[in-house]
């Protein structure tokens, strides 16, 4: 087992209102499985995909991520698990316009000890799998939206995570691009990374083994 | 390391970029601050490294009584008790006073014209003892100070300052003749030139002996103190004591006031000089000058740094996303903090490169327009950087904190 999330509860502080986000979740995810999960806006999926990826901690319950214990793990730990083994994907693309395309994918490797000439065929060959070797030395604002998706998946694999957490990857994206965003993800998953994709669309999340719904705080 | 650099220093240079009118500005008071640390620095420097130059040609083992004019008045009661100012006597006197004075010499400025030179520069003349040369160091180029047996059989002859010597031409030649008043004197030696120009300073002159004549002077067999034949014609300008020692200077200085003061019945008609307190003087004075630019270099500073503080949060806040970014591929707070205190550190490195820039004019415009002596060593360019650093890290400490506790989640969503 990859992933264990055990009776997680969340919730937001708002004035003296608690707003409830995740109540009761669980979620088990095997090594090398696709799973997408859907739901209405504002039903927690973003709330939950931060959650596993180490940038928030729930009020309550129990992750285990790779035999970890995720919430007892320090801020350094956490990093290092978010550097090594997890690799983001957001709806806005969040790439760094300062940076040229080779700058973005390489950024995870500042905060690892890779030699630069390993990270140097690292960041060629993710280049390399998203296609867009043409596009080496541009930045953000000289590319389409799906290209830049890319980039940011391109970011996400090439430090070789374990697991991709996708936030509505085709969101901002039209049919054609969206397609060739998922054909990604399906490579990506032959190959045998564990992904968690959220979508409102169901023809994104066919693409996954398993769907799961979002509802009242908690995964069906 | 490289690629994590590399991409600091990409992500900063946009951000200072953007705002290159702020950036600029906020750095301003560091470039103050390190150009008034530096003018400190070098003008202490140079005014130590003068003062020290002048101590040591008057020499860290001699000690000097010089003579002092009195107001009419004051002269009147110090003839009444009998002092005529520097004598012979008191050369005699300092002579046996202690183990630890080796040698004493004397020197008496001496009103002669010399006659027919064809050159209109009116040369300081001194009679001094033999070992003048020796006690002051002078260095004779050509031919021989004067000896003893110059002194004793009081002969007429001299030794002539370099460029005296210059002037002079043929004439200025060892073996050749100077009439001055109405004697002939027999050049017998000349000195190096000195090219250093002479800076004047309170209380002794840096000369440099290029324009003077010295000539022997004579000492009487038998001396006695209240002599007032002596007392009148040995007015001397200046005695020199030498002690065996560094450690003497101190005892011997005070050996010899007490012995003038007993000779001279308290009056004060000498000073006594000690080079190495001359130096604490000379720092004195540079004392207030430091004291307002240490003022202006802390305000500047000061300033400085809360620009680079206020134009560092500024920029966390424009960066948010950036944070989020950078926490979502694994950089850890630490990672964060490093980052924003290396770039305003290295905005105020910047800030001090141009600061010293600016130092290095300001110093060179000093020291051509004040004729103040400058001092560039590697500590006033050292000292004013590291200041331009601890500045950019004490400053950028609360941005960067601030930076490192940005909450990850709110950073990413806040598109
Ligand atoms: N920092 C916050 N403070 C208060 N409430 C928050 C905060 N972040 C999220 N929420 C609330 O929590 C709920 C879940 O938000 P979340 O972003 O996880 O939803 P989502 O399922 O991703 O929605 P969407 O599909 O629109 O992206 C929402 O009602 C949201 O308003
Ligand atoms: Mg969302």
């Amino acid at each position: 087992m990859l992933l264990e999330f055990k009776r997680v509860f969340k919730s937001y502080q708002i004035g003296k209102n608690k707003i409830p986000v995740l109540q009761d979740l669980d979620l088990f995810v095997n090594e090398g499985e696709f799973v997408s999960i859907m739901g209405t806006s504002g039903s927690g999926k973003s709330t939950l995909l931060h959650i596993l990826g180490g940038l928030d901690t729930p009020d309550e319950g129990t992750y285990r991520f790779n035999a970890r214990d995720m919430l007892s793990l320090s801020d350094e730990e956490r990093s290092w698990i978010r550097g090594h083994w997890l690799g983001f994907v957001f709806q806005t693309f969040n790439l760094l316009s300062e940076l040229d395309v080779v700058g973005n994918v390489s950024l995870p490797f500042t905060y690892r000890k890779t030699k630069p000439e390993k990270i140097a065929s690292h960041v060629e060959h993710a280049i390399d799998r998203v296609g867009l070797l043409h596009r080496k030395g541009h930045r953000p604002f000289e590319l389409s939206g799906g290209e830049m998706q890319r980039v940011a998946i391109a970011r996400a694999l090439a430090v070789n995570p374990k697991m991709i957490l996708a936030d509505e990857p085709t969101g901002n994206l039209d049919s054609r691009n969206s397609e060739h965003i998922l054909d990604l993800f399906r490579e990506l998953h032959q190959t045998g990374t564990s992904i968690i994709l959220v979508s409102h669309d169901e023809k994104v999340a066919a693409v996954s083994e398993r769907i799961l719904q979002m509802e009242d705080g908690c995964l069906q | 390391m490289m690629p994590q650099v590399l991409s600091f220093i990409i992500t900063a240079y946009h951000s200072l970029l953007i705002h290159k009118l702020r950036s600029l500005l906020s750095v301003l008071g560091v470039v103050c601050g390190v150009m008034a640390v530096m003018i400190m620095i070098s003008t202490g420097e140079g005014a130590k490294k003068e003062v020290l130059g002048r101590i040591e040609q008057m020499g860290l083992t001699n000690i000097y009584v010089n003579d002092k004019l009195l107001s009419e008045e004051l002269q009147k009661r110090a003839e009444k008790k009998r002092s005529y100012g520097l004598s012979l006597y008191d050369v005699e006197y300092l002579r046996s006073l202690s183990p630890m004075i080796v040698s004493v010499g004397a020197v008496q400025k001496v009103a002669l014209t010399p006659v027919g030179t064809g050159i209109n520069i009116i040369p300081s003349i001194f009679k001094c003892t033999a070992n003048y040369g020796e006690l002051l160091g002078l260095d004779v180029r050509r031919g021989r100070f004067i000896n003893v047996q110059d002194s004793l059989n009081n002969r007429q002859v001299c030794v002539i300052g370099g460029l005296m010597s210059e002037r002079l031409g043929s004439d200025g030649r060892v073996g050749k003749l100077i009439r001055m008043d109405d004697r002939l004197y027999t050049i017998i030696g000349v000195l190096r030139k000195v090219d250093k120009k002479p800076v004047k300073t309170a209380k002794v002159t840096n000369q440099n002996f290029n324009d003077t004549i010295f000539l022997p002077l004579n000492i009487p067999h038998n001396l006695t103190k209240f002599g007032t034949s002596i007392a009148q014609h040995s007015m001397l300008s200046s005695i020199v004591v030498e002690v065996a020692n560094r450690e003497n200077v101190e005892p011997a200085a005070r050996l010899i006031n007490r012995a003038m003061e007993y000779n001279h019945q308290g009056v004060l008609d000498y000073d006594v000089i000690v080079p190495l307190e001359l130096l604490d003087q000379a720092l004195a004075a540079q004392n207030i000058f430091n004291l307002v630019l240490t003022v202006i270099a802390a305000v500047s500073l000061l300033v400085g740094g809360i620009g680079i503080m206020n134009i560092m949060l500024a920029t966390v806040t424009e960066r948010k996303r950036e944070i989020g970014i950078r926490r979502a591929v694994g950089a850890t707070r630490k990672d964060i903090a490093f980052q924003f205190l290396a770039e305003s550190s290295l905005l105020t490195m910047c800030g001090g490169t141009i600061g010293i820039a600016g130092g290095f004019i300001s110093v060179f415009v000093i020291e051509n327009l004040a004729g103040w002596p400058i001092e560039i060593t590697v500590v006033s360019v050292v000292i004013p950087f590291v200041l331009a650093c601890v500045t950019g890290v004490f400053f950028g400490y609360y941005p960067a904190v601030q930076a490192a506790k940005m909450d990850p989640i709110k950073t990413l969503r806040a598109e």
